[in-house]
């Protein structure tokens, strides 16, 4: 994690940065970083009800506060986050707010999104608990359904949760959480471009949603608003 | 006599050696040697036999580094082929025959062992092993009559003395190669850290085959004391350990650490009592617990010197010790203690440089008592005992014990565990041992066990196993008390009630048959509060399913318990299915647990069906213009009006009459004229007087001409009378025959159309599935009617809620409609806002046609709306703006003339 340390990491504005961690591969203990944690982030963290929830929250959390230092060029201790009522953290202060961030985490998996945009990222372990044909028949826009149908029930899994990620990375980016109908939009475009079309304008809102490779049995991906972005993939175990 | 005169053999020529034991005093022939059961021998008695066998070995070509097994039960023979072995000068195999065949097949198989030294009882099972079997009871006699003498061997440091299997924690147990030179450095080192006499009594109490035999045994021997064989009951601990003890006077016990465990729980006074004649007591093996100490403390005070040791077999038994009678076990974890004579030990780190005073290292020992190696596993042997980087010299070797220990600033080592014990669950390192010190302390539990389960993988749990104090523990209360002394994340996720703790054949605990815990047995980090009516039991069901937790708590929050948005679209897709209401995901975040949730739905059915108790439906109630009371159409929904109202604007205050009985909270009302006067009432409680502008949608149009009849009656000035799509079969009594007519036979093209749409493609069964609907929806008329009338005739209890289908207000309207009798028109003036394509479908003159309904001026208003009949399309985007537009200028032509209306009668009632 030694990359985290450098104190400053750039970010133009086409820059998209994601981030990997793998929980289990972690050198280092979580209890060294929790004293980055402040009162709420502890208070919420002891609601877990099951430890691996809580872990994968703290790991979440503080490997987003060392990242988010880096990138503003402040310590770790002036990274003050706050969340929405929907549970969605932002930076508190006014003149941090440029940095735009994302978090999901799976199983052992942890991915983070910076952007200077809004982004969004998303993370999945592939679990055969997923009851696929129901969910895609009531959340799968028809094209995407047909794209689960198309293939072999093998492969499905994987299609299923590759579409999935890409809705969710989508809905992340636009921040209004499951409000928005995941029908609304298809992520099946070769170029990941999606037309999401807010119910309240007229006009669409152009995404960008791509596959991020994370390690077999997990699907990731991000998306982002913009069009040329230049992407740069980094593992937080190395 | 006895083992010194071997000893001294193998230190010959080493100066420390030999020196120390020289300061050991002799054994006395005379003096007791063993004790087993009624048999007491002296040193000559027994080391006369012990010479016999050994001079009987040397003559059947016994030479050193042959190892030779003992297979035999605790007792004489067991002492005797062991002492007569070492002093052929050869190597002993303990093979107890407690242990499992296969077990012992493999030691003796793996060491390659020839003779094996036994009882006749163990004749029948040992005729299968590829050995040489010698008797050592019934053969004796062979012995009795060999003439050779025995002659001390020629053997020396590096011969092997003993091997002793260690298992470990994982693969296939190895034997470490214990040489004479180890067993000498450790013998005397012992005697002298325990202080040993030959006026003490030690029990033998450990398997042969476990190293703490080799504690018992030669330290006793070589300081002259007296070594007592145990019997079987002493294992059991208690009363019957502490009888033996106070029997024959023991003065050293040296024990395995759970063993240990095990009395300090059965204690009493009564026990301590019988073990006045104990002056040290040893243990080792394990993590010790500092609430055993407590206990022990309890009864024995600091009386007894009790030394908490550390070794692994590869380094001759202990090498550390840490006299702890007196330490207090509140203020923390007792150490290791300090190197013993001769030892050295290192905390290295992984590049193995040293560790500072307080961090975290692996430990190594170098010192004679390192051993050499193990036996045929040259690759482990280089792995585990390397080369010492810090005494090249003296200590070449150094051993890697795998075990985490720390130097503390005093220069004792603290024990952190062993690292196969410390695991690391999810990124986090966890003691589990620390855990199991934590729940040692509850007054609820006896003793525990803790160790990281992988039932499934990639499912690693921490899971403690409970022997309760006293009949049983509560688990809930358990992970309170825990909550209070350790990190959450070192909460065990089970808690396992045991009888008692399983303990292997040499005295550790039995950790691999521990048996996987069960769904009861998982613990959940709050109380469960258990549902309290059938939809949160619906729902938790369905929540125990998709999120694949239980129990669940009908408290617990959705995001809390693991859930997250794959998970919540599968959650709200079961409720829709098993309850029937479609639920917006986001109502997760509003209502996250089953509770909340719950009430959410019940929220939602409420909501649907009444606004408020009150038919009257606030949609606007501000603004400065003449408010404007708009009655519902036969649905009783008033929601529709809502875009209307707005782009009226905020100025035009709104309110809309609903069906009554929506809630299901009145009886519906159901002829016009009960509605109406109810509706007067409503409107009067805000405006208490006229004049009034009121409209009507459809049905509503009927009861809206009752309810200003009704005003007008009670001489209240109506300002305006607006109907919206007013159907002519609702005025039978007023309009021609002709327009009904007309009317009815758009009615009857328009339904057939519909059908068709709505049939068209589909297969048979949905055909039929339709008409039967339509069937269903005649017979559901007949039955709400008779309903109805049933309700009022009997009343209703108080708080029922009428069966769903009488609350349908539609049915209410259909009975009510046809029950009224318009008798007469309107004396006044109507504006109509009505459907064009709808009215060109049965008027060519509208305005004349309608011109019946009131005895003043009937205005009609065309929308050019997609024309379905009583489809309340011009209450819909885009038809809303027209309508809005018309009704705006509806009422404000109105407004104007009402002015002069109210100036020429000269009361002045609106300004």
């Amino acid at each position: 994690m030694d990359i985290i340390l450098k104190k400053h990491i750039p970010l133009t504005k086409r820059d998209i940065h994601i981030w990997k961690f793998e929980i289990d591969a972690a050198v280092e203990d979580l209890s060294v970083y929790q004293t980055l944690l402040n009162k709420y982030e502890e208070g919420r963290a002891s609601k877990f009800k099951f430890s691996e929830d809580r872990e994968r929250f703290l790991w979440g959390r503080i490997l987003l506060k060392r990242l988010l230092g880096a990138y503003l060029d402040e310590n770790t201790e002036a990274i003050i986050l706050n969340s929405t009522s929907g549970g969605k953290p932002f930076l508190e202060k006014k003149e941090h707010q440029h940095i735009q961030f994302n978090v999901s985490h799976s199983g052992n998996i942890i991915i983070l999104g910076f952007s200077r945009s809004p982004i969004g990222v998303d993370v999945e372990m592939i679990s055969r608990q997923v009851d696929i044909d129901r969910v895609s028949r009531n959340y799968f826009s028809m094209d995407e359904r047909k794209a689960i149908d198309r293939v072999s029930e093998e492969s499905k899994e994987i299609i299923f949760f590759d579409i999935w990620t890409k809705k969710e990375a989508v809905i992340k980016g636009i921040g209004k959480g499951l409000g928005i109908p995941l029908k609304s939009f298809n992520v099946l475009d070769d170029e990941g471009h999606v037309k999401w079309k807010p119910e309240s304008k007229a006009s669409t809102s152009d995404w960008y949603v791509h596959y991020v490779d994370v390690k077999p049995a997990y699907k990731a991906a991000f998306a982002t608003s913009i069009e040329d972005f230049e992407l740069s993939y980094f593992s937080l175990n190395e | 006599m006895g083992l010194s005169d071997l000893f001294l053999q193998v230190a010959k020529g080493e100066f420390e050696n030999e020196g120390a034991l020289a300061e050991i005093d002799q054994a006395q022939s005379d003096s007791i040697a063993l004790v087993h059961k009624n048999i007491s021998w002296s040193y000559e008695e027994l080391f006369s036999r012990v010479d016999k066998l050994a001079a009987h070995l040397q003559a059947i070509g016994v030479a050193p580094n042959d190892i030779i097994g003992v297979y035999t039960d605790r007792s004489t023979e067991m002492m005797v082929s062991i002492l007569g072995i070492l002093k052929a000068g050869a190597a002993f195999l303990p093979l107890d025959p407690q242990y499992p065949e296969e077990r012992i097949r493999f030691m003796v198989e793996d060491t390659g062992t020839s003779l094996i030294l036994s009882q006749e009882q163990y004749r029948g099972t040992l005729k299968n092993f590829d050995a040489n079997i010698f008797f050592v009871d019934s053969d004796w006699n062979d012995i009795e009559t060999t003439k050779d003498d025995y002659q001390l061997p020629e053997v020396r440091t590096d011969d092997l003395a003993y091997i002793i299997y260690t298992s470990g924690s994982t693969g296939t147990p190895k034997g470490v190669m214990i040489t004479f030179g180890n067993l000498l450095s450790y013998t005397v080192m012992a005697v002298d850290e325990y202080k040993l006499t030959a006026e003490d009594n030690t029990l033998q109490f450990g398997t042969m085959n476990f190293d703490v035999f080799t504690e018992e045994v030669f330290p006793t021997f070589l300081a002259g004391g007296t070594l007592v064989l145990r019997n079987e009951a002493s294992a059991l601990g208690g009363n019957s350990f502490w009888s033996f003890i106070e029997k024959h006077q023991i003065s050293f016990i040296t024990l395995p650490t759970a063993f240990w465990h095990t009395l300090c729980t059965q204690l009493d006074y009564e026990q301590a009592k019988m073990a006045s004649s104990v002056k040290l007591l040893v243990f080792g093996g394990e993590a010790m617990s500092e609430h055993m100490l407590e206990l022990w403390q309890k009864y024995f005070g600091s009386e007894v010197r009790l030394i908490n040791t550390y070794g692994p077999s590869e380094t001759t038994v202990v090498v550390t010790g840490f006299d702890c009678q007196d330490f207090d076990g509140t203020k923390g974890k007792v150490p290791i203690g300090k190197p013993f004579n001769n030892v050295e030990c290192y905390i290295l780190d992984e590049e193995l440089q040293p560790c500072a005073p307080g961090k975290r290292g692996e430990l190594y020992i170098a010192g004679p008592q390192v051993a050499k190696g193990y036996l045929n596993r040259q690759e482990l042997t280089s792995e585990r005992f390397i080369k010492n980087p810090f005494n090249a010299g003296r200590f070449w070797i150094m051993y890697k014990t795998g075990d985490i220990c720390t130097y503390l600033p005093d220069g004792n080592i603290a024990f952190e565990g062993r690292n196969d014990s410390q695991v690391k669950l999810r990124g986090l390192r966890i003691e589990l041992g620390e855990i199991e010190t934590a729940i040692n302390r509850l007054d609820s539990v006896k003793e525990s066990v803790v160790i990281l389960r992988e039932d499934s993988p990639g499912d690693k749990k921490i899971v403690a196993y409970l022997v309760a104090s006293g009949e049983s523990f509560d688990p809930k209360l358990i992970r309170q008390e825990l909550k209070n002394v350790l990190a959450g994340y070192m909460i065990p996720s089970a808690f396992v009630p045991l009888e008692k703790i399983p303990l292997t054949t040499n005295g550790k605990v039995n950790r691999r048959i521990l048996p996987p815990p069960e769904r009861k047995h998982l613990a959940s980090g709050t109380d469960v509060k258990l549902p309290e009516n059938t939809l949160e039991e619906t729902l938790l069901g369905i929540w125990e399913n998709v999120v694949n937790v239980s129990p669940i708590s009908v408290e617990d929050n959705f995001f809390d318990i693991g859930g997250h948005s794959l998970i919540a679209v599968q959650l709200f897709d079961d409720i829709r299915n098993r309850i029937g209401v479609d639920l917006p995901l986001a109502a997760l975040f509003e209502a996250p647990t089953i509770r909340e949730l719950a009430d959410y739905i019940k929220g939602e059915e409420d909501e649907l069906l009444t606004v408020s108790a009150s038919p009257m439906v606030r949609i606007n109630e501000k603004g400065t213009q003449v408010p404007f009371y708009c009655i519902h159409g036969h649905f009783g929904n008033v929601l529709n009006f809502a875009a209307l109202s707005r782009e009226l604007g905020k100025d035009q205050p709104f309110y809309g009459l609903q069906g009554i009985g929506f809630g299901g909270v009145e009886i519906p009302l159901t002829r016009i004229e009960e509605i109406a006067e109810r509706y007067v009432r409503e409107i009067k409680a805000i405006q208490s007087e006229g004049p009034y502008s009121l409209g009507g949608y459809c049905y509503g149009t009927l009861v809206a001409l009752e309810v200003a009849k009704q005003l007008k009656r009670n001489e209240d000035e109506i300002a305006h009378l607006v109907m919206f799509d007013p159907q002519p079969n609702l005025y039978p009594e007023l309009l021609e025959r002709d327009v009904l007519h007309d009317f009815e036979d758009l009615k009857k093209r328009q339904r057939a159309e519909i059908i068709k749409n709505e049939i068209t493609g589909k297969s048979i069964l949905k055909k039929a599935e339709y008409f039967t609907f339509r069937l269903r929806d005649r017979l559901i008329s007949d039955l709400y009617v008779n309903g109805i009338k049933f309700f009022k005739k009997v009343g209703r209890p108080t708080g029922m809620k009428l069966p769903k289908i009488l609350r349908d207000v539609e049915y209410t309207n259909f009975v009510a409609m046809n029950e009224y009798n318009v008798k007469g028109p309107w004396e006044g003036d109507i504006d109509m806002i009505m459907s064009k394509p709808v009215v060109d479908g049965y008027s060519d003159q509208p305005e004349d046609d309608w011109s019946a309904m009131a005895t003043g001026q009937v205005h009609v208003h065309f929308i050019e709306d997609n024309g379905v009949i009583a489809g309340g399309e011009m209450f819909k985007k885009p038809y809303v703006y027209k309508t809005a537009e018309k009704l705006k200028s509806v009422l404000q032509t109105k407004n104007k003339d009402l002015n002069y209306v109210t100036s020429k009668n000269g009361e002045v009632k609106y300004g």
